[in-house]
This record gives structure tokens, sequence and C-alpha cells, in this order.
């Protein structure tokens, strides 16, 4: 019942009316897409050994704690950009120069060479996609960077995991194409009937298609906005497991990094409150 | 447009910072609209996001099925699959289908941007590292079977460009027929509809439909006015067989009649909750017609059914 008192159908929450579904414009926002705005034209793509790609403000804040604090100018290098908002656009001061506004609504991608012997591009996704823009938004960057591989970062909310085990939150699942791979304490396989969805589950099913491999971390965190505790319990489910092929430190600057992390993030999201 | 920025905080100079994602519209950033052309170094142009798309309309997710032996003959197989469908009853039906019927294995998959992505690990084995996706295909070879789960819902206003994938698919592959399990709104039921047997049926091929009626008595989906409110006329037979809730169910018949597919549209009535009880009415119902199973009670629940509602209640857990 409305509040007008007329009776309303109910609705189904596994489809939307069929009736319309045929004659449904697309909403006005979902005609926005985010693209990638590359600094600089090439003809020829640019070969990496691994995409690392964060999906979700807790990711970006591992990343940029525990990797992209840690290189200075030379060692990585800014490739492309995207809005944090897919109606937003990208334009250049012309003098070049940084101001607040420089630090805010932009998801960066670097290259960054010769870590560990590897090559890596490296994606910040600070606001989730839109539905109509995950695929598009891989086709862009194929279109522009070939990657053998491909590790995953990205967090859900500890309510949708699905467990009968006790489990303390937060906590690190993965998911991978090497079936070879050895559980470590902090950080479990992701459990049936779980699984990943939006950017991250498209990311995968392309490395499936294309035949990569691929590595998911998801964090489950209680918190609905960044919090230390789930950046750090990133960095020990990820390092848990990586091992050897680890690429992030955690060392004195992390720490430090990591006591702002707060500022980080509401430095990107303060304008959409 | 830099200055107006600059109006707001001192720039520093960082290495290469100087790319900023403007909102043109925002009152807050600027005193004045920007002039694009002298201010910005990267305008789009008014064009370039069609121009974008456009070319985007490839797309490296292919949109096709790919099968894990590509020489798999599947020519005189049975093509099952489900329908997004009120209360998720299709997909639940082809659960069961997989889970119970042994030497079911998974033998390909579609990878599409049509479809929401989701990704985890095997819904039918238990600590499987085997990848679970959107779309997949299982094949029984015993049975000549092919069916088809799909997990997630397709994306908003890409029916059209779905059900046409699948009919060029069940062509391509020569399947012998296809059947969509699906379900539809209790409460959109004609009276006749009220009691009685719950599912219903529509079958493109004349055999398949006097099979139905004359041996398994089962009865075909009542002729209604449509949701305009008209009864409709023989301008377009198939506007008679209207299935609200049922997802592409509809679109997929309207297209094997057209494109003469030997097509079977299973249904049945629910509403949205505990599913179960109609899930096993309409495999059951699938069954009387195929006998894949001798006995109703060998239907085996899948793992992928844990926690359908949710996690389990921790009993230590202080609720109050």
């Amino acid at each position: 019942m409305s509040l007008f008192g007329e009776l309303q159908f109910g609705f189904s929450r596994a489809v939307s009316d069929d009736e319309d579904d045929e004659f449904a414009r697309v909403e006005p926002n979902l005609n926005f897409k985010r693209k990638i705005q590359w600094l600089e034209e090439s003809t020829e793509k640019i070969e990496v050994d691994e995409l690392i790609l964060a999906d979700g403000p807790i990711s970006c804040a591992f990343l940029h704690v525990y990797l992209l604090n840690h290189l200075n100018e030379s060692e990585k290098k800014l490739l492309g950009l995207s809005a944090t908002n897919s109606e937003f656009k990208v334009f250049q001061n012309d003098d070049k120069t940084d101001s607040e506004l420089n630090r805010m609504r932009k998801n960066l991608i670097y290259k960054v060479d010769n870590l560990n012997n590897k090559s890596y591009l490296v994606c910040e996704v600070f606001t989730n996609l839109k539905s109509n823009e995950f695929y598009d938004w891989i086709d862009q960057l194929w279109e522009r960077v070939n990657f053998k591989a491909c590790t995953i970062l990205c967090s859900q909310n500890q309510t949708s995991y699905f467990s009968s085990n006790r489990q303390e939150f937060p906590c690190v699942k993965y998911l991978s194409s090497n079936k070879e791979m050895a559980t470590a304490d902090k950080c479990q396989r992701l459990e049936e009937p779980n699984f990943l969805q939006n950017l991250p589950a498209a990311m995968i099913q392309f490395c499936v298609l294309k035949k990569l491999e691929f590595t998911a971390f998801v964090c489950y965190s209680p918190s609905i906005n960044v919090d230390i505790q789930s950046v750090k319990e990133t960095f020990s489910g990820v390092s848990g497991l990586l091992k050897d092929k680890n690429i992030f430190k955690n060392d004195d600057l992390s720490k430090k990094c990591l006591l702002n992390v707060g500022n980080l993030v509401n430095s990107v999201s303060g304008l959409y409150m | 447009m830099g200055s107006s920025i600059s109006k707001m905080k001192s720039p520093t100079k960082v290495y290469d910072s100087s790319w900023e994602i403007i909102d043109r519209d925002d009152p807050k950033l600027f005193d004045s609209g920007i002039n694009e052309t002298e201010k910005c170094a990267l305008v789009p142009d008014k064009n370039a996001d069609s121009q974008h798309l456009d070319k985007l309309n490839y797309t490296v997710m292919e949109n096709k099925f790919v099968k894990l032996s590509p020489d798999s003959d599947w020519s005189e197989y049975t093509f099952v699959f489900a329908s997004v469908s009120v209360g998720n009853i299709g997909q639940l039906a082809v659960d069961l289908l997989i889970s119970s019927l042994s030497n079911t294995q998974k033998c390909g998959y579609l990878i599409s941007n049509l479809v929401q992505p989701i990704a985890g690990h095997n819904a039918f084995v238990q600590n499987s590292s085997d990848i679970s996706l959107s779309c997949e295909l299982y094949e029984n070879s015993n049975l000549k079977l092919v069916l088809m789960q799909q997990r997630s819902p397709l994306l908003k206003g890409k029916r059209n460009q779905f059900v046409q994938i699948l009919s060029d698919f069940i062509k391509q592959e020569k399947f012998r027929e296809s059947v969509c399990l699906t379900s539809s709104h209790a409460y959109e039921r004609l009276d006749s509809q009220l009691t009685g047997v719950q599912c219903r049926y529509l079958a493109s091929d004349e055999s398949n439909k006097k099979n139905f009626d004359q041996n398994l008595n089962w009865k075909i989906l009542e002729k209604r006015i449509d949701h305009n409110g008209n009864l409709s006329t023989d301008q377009d037979p198939s506007l008679d067989f209207f299935i609200p809730g049922g997802g592409i169910s509809q679109k997929f018949y309207k297209s094997s009649i057209e494109n003469s597919l030997n097509s079977t549209v299973l249904l049945v009535f629910a509403h949205e909750g505990n599913n179960i009880p109609e899930t096993l009415q309409l495999v059951n119902y699938f069954n009387e017609w195929k006998n894949y199973l001798i006995k109703p009670s060998q239907w085996r629940i899948p793992i992928s059914w844990k926690y359908l509602f949710g996690s389990t209640l921790d009993s230590a857990a202080q609720i109050y």
C-alpha cells in the first residue's frame, strides 16, 4: 500500500517489469561512461608483466600505503587517469601546476618498471564503476596495454560473507587461477558460495577469456568507510599469500602513511558526501 | 580555468599532477564558464563520446560461447537454460539438474558484456579450485543434454541482444530442441490459473504440443489480456502469451518462432520467497517429459544453495 491507500503490485528481486524493458530508455546517467585519459598517444601497445587493479577505497588506500608511497617520481610513471565520477571530464591546467583539486577525484594509472625484476601497470579505481562501465573500462585498458598476469584487490562489507564458521573481521580471502596456490594463515581461499562481483569479477572473466593468470584478494570489512584495520589486514593477507613474490612494503614509511589514510580517503570522497 | 582554481588555493608544483577532473557545471569551482578552446589542452570533441562508444561496440569480451572442447558435436542435443525470473526459479531448477544428473560436467562458458559479472569457486564441488563465472555450460553426454546456468541478471536494456546471442548459438550448434525454464508472477494469474497444477508450457513445435496435450495432460499457457489491457488480435499471435516476471522467456519464445527453432518454455507461477518448493515443482514437471530421473527424491541439493537465505545465526551472538 502506498501512502494514499491504493494497492501496488509487488516487485521481484530477480526481474524488473518486463513490459518496460523493451521500451525503456537508459537512464541518462548510464549514458556517461568513464573514459581513461592516456597522457601520451601511442600506436603501439605498452607491454607489462602484471596488472595490479585496486577496486574501491580500501584497496586504493592499501596500494597507496604499501606500494605507491615508496616509489619516487622516477620509479613510477603516470600513464593515464580517469574521473572518479563518470559525469566528469578531464582537463589540464595550462600552467601544469598542482592544486588541492588535483589530488581529488582521479583514478590514476601508473607504470612501474623493474620492481622485483618485473614491470607493473598499477590501476586505481577509487569509486566503484557502474554496471555499464565495467567492460568498457577493460576494453579501453586492453586497447592500450598488454599484460600477462593480474592481481586484483577489492573489498566487500562483512555482511556479504556467508559461512558457517565463526569468522573474525576484517579478513582477507583469495580466488586464483593458480590451482596449486597454498593458503596462508591470514588469507584463506574464498569459500563457496561467496563470490566477487563488479569490476573485479569482470576482470576475472576477461583473464579467463584471454587465459591470463590472476589472483584476486577480497577484504571483508566491518566498516562502511575505509579503516586502518582493514588496510592492515589486506597487507597481512596479500603478503602472507604472495610470500617471496610480494612487492608491498611494510616499514616506518608505511606506518606513517597508514595513520593518514583517513585523510587520503576523505580528500577523494568528501565532495560526494 | 587555471586562474579560477588558484583562487581557491595557492598551487604547488608536483611532478605531473596537473591533470584535473572538473565538473564544468559546478558553481563552487568557477565564477564563470570555461572557455574550452583557450584553457583546456584536452577537451573531448563534442562527438568524441559517441565515437568512443561506436568504437567500443566492438568489445574484447566477444559475446560468444566458448566450448572447452571445440570439436564437441551438439547436434541432436537438448539445450536447457534458465531465464532469470521471479524467485530465481529457473536458475534454481538448472542448479538442481546439474547437481542431480550424474556425469554432468562443465563444458564451456559465455563471456559477455551483457551479463553482470560474478566470479567465485566451483558452485557444485566443495573446496574446488575451479572458477565459476556468470554464464556457464554443462554437458551430459549420456542424456545428450547441454545446460546453461546464468548466475547473475542481464544489464539493463540488454535483453534483445542476449536473446539474439542465444538464438544464434542454438542455430550454430544445431540443437535438436531448446527448453527455457522460467517462472511467472503468481499475482498476475488469471482466475483459471489460481487452482490446479501451477505449471504451464509454450511449445513452438507441433509434435511436442501434441505430446504435452494428449500424453502428459499438460496445460498450455492461457491467452490473456496483455499488460496494456488489450486482448491481442491476430496481428501478432505471440502477444497472446504473456509471462510477467519471466525474464527473457517471452522474447526468446517469440524469437524461436521467428527463427523456426524447436523451443519449449516451461514455467511455474510463484511469489517471491522461499522458492524451493516451486523449483521442485518445475523440475518434476520437466522430468515428467524427459524422464531423466526415475524418482523425484533423487534430486540432489547443490552446495550453491547453502546460505540461500543468509548465514546461519551465530548462537553465541547476543542479539538483545
